[in-house]
C-alpha cells in the first residue's frame, strides 16, 4: 500500500534532497531535481508494487530524472565546491577534503553517480546496480576507474 | 596530500558528505499531488487524441471509399452528410483536447514548492 504523500515526504525528504545536492552540486537545480522527483513519484504511485522497498524505488526516479536532465544539458555542470550551499561552514572541512569534493565533481557523470551512491549516500553496490539498471561488476568497474582518476587529480594537485 | 590507497579515498568522500547537511525545502504535498494529477490526466488526454487522430484517418478513409463507391446510388447524399457532419465535428472536439493538454502543459510550469 502506497503511504500518505505527507507521511512520504516527512519520512524521505531529508535524505532525498542530500541526495539531490550531492548530484546537482548547486540548490537551486537540487531544489528542482527534488521536486520534479516528488511529483513523479506521485504520478507513477500507481506502478508502485506492495511490498517492494520505497526507498531504492525514490532514488531510481530520482536518478533518472537527474541523467535525464544532464543528457538535455539543462542542469550545469562541474560547479566548483564553492558553489555548493552547506550549513557546514568551510572551515571546519579541511582542505585536503574540500580538493577531495572538487574532484568529484569533476569526475565523467556516470562515475560520478556512481561515487554519489556507494561512498556519499551509503548504497552497498547492489543497490546501487539496480538504481543505475547496471551489473554489479559495472558499479565496481565505475568506481574503481573513479578512484583512479581521483587519486590522479590529487596527486597533479599535490605536484603542482 | 600524502599518498593514499583507494579505501581511505572512499572513506575520506563518506567523512567529506557526512559534514555536508542541508536545509531541506517544504514542498506543498497538497499542490505536488494535485500537479501530478494534471500530468497525469495530460498524458492520458495526449493518448487519447492521438488515438482519435489515427481513427479520424481511418474514418476519412472509410468515407471516401463510401463516396466513390455510392456515386449514382440512391444512399449517395446520406453517405454525404454523414461525411460532412462527422468531418466538422471530430476536429473540433479533437482541438478542444489539444488545447485542454495545452492549458495542462502551461500549469506544469507552476512549482509545488511552499
Amino acid at each position: 500500500m502506497f503511504a500518505a504523500p505527507q507521511q512520504l515526504v516527512d519520512e524521505y525528504g531529508e535524505r532525498l534532497f542530500g541526495l539531490c545536492m550531492h548530484l546537482c552540486r548547486q540548490r537551486d537545480a537540487a531544489e528542482e531535481l527534488y521536486q520534479e522527483t516528488w511529483v513523479r513519484v506521485l504520478m507513477k504511485r500507481d506502478s508502485f508494487r506492495e511490498g517492494e522497498p520505497f526507498e531504492p524505488w525514490l532514488t531510481r526516479i530520482c536518478v533518472n530524472l537527474y541523467r535525464d536532465s544532464l543528457r538535455r544539458q539543462k542542469l550545469r555542470r562541474f560547479l566548483p565546491l564553492n558553489g555548493v550551499e552547506s550549513t557546514v561552514s568551510h572551515d571546519l572541512v579541511s582542505d585536503e577534503r574540500l580538493s577531495l569534493m572538487d574532484a568529484v565533481g569533476k569526475l565523467p557523470d556516470k562515475l560520478r553517480i556512481a561515487v554519489v551512491l556507494v561512498y556519499m549516500e551509503g548504497r552497498t553496490e547492489q543497490q546501487a546496480a539496480d538504481i543505475l539498471g547496471i551489473s554489479v561488476s559495472g558499479v565496481k568497474s565505475r568506481l574503481m576507474r573513479a578512484k583512479k582518476l581521483l587519486k590522479e587529480a590529487l596527486q597533479d594537485e599535490q605536484d603542482g | 596530500m600524502n599518498r593514499m590507497d583507494e579505501s581511505d579515498l572512499a572513506q575520506m568522500i563518506a567523512q567529506a558528505a557526512a559534514e555536508q547537511s542541508f536545509e531541506t525545502p517544504v514542498l506543498d504535498v497538497d499542490a505536488a499531488v494535485r500537479e501530478a494529477d494534471r500530468r497525469r490526466l495530460g498524458r492520458q488526454l495526449k493518448i487519447l487524441a492521438v488515438g482519435a487522430v489515427l481513427m479520424l484517418a481511418a474514418l476519412a478513409a472509410g468515407i471516401l471509399l463510401v463516396l466513390a463507391d455510392s456515386v449514382g446510388t440512391d444512399y449517395y447524399w446520406l453517405a454525404v452528410a454523414t461525411a460532412a457532419y462527422i468531418g466538422m465535428t471530430l476536429p473540433v472536439g479533437l482541438a478542444a483536447v489539444m488545447l485542454f493538454c495545452k492549458r495542462l502543459e502551461r500549469q506544469q510550469q507552476k512549482g509545488v514548492r511552499k
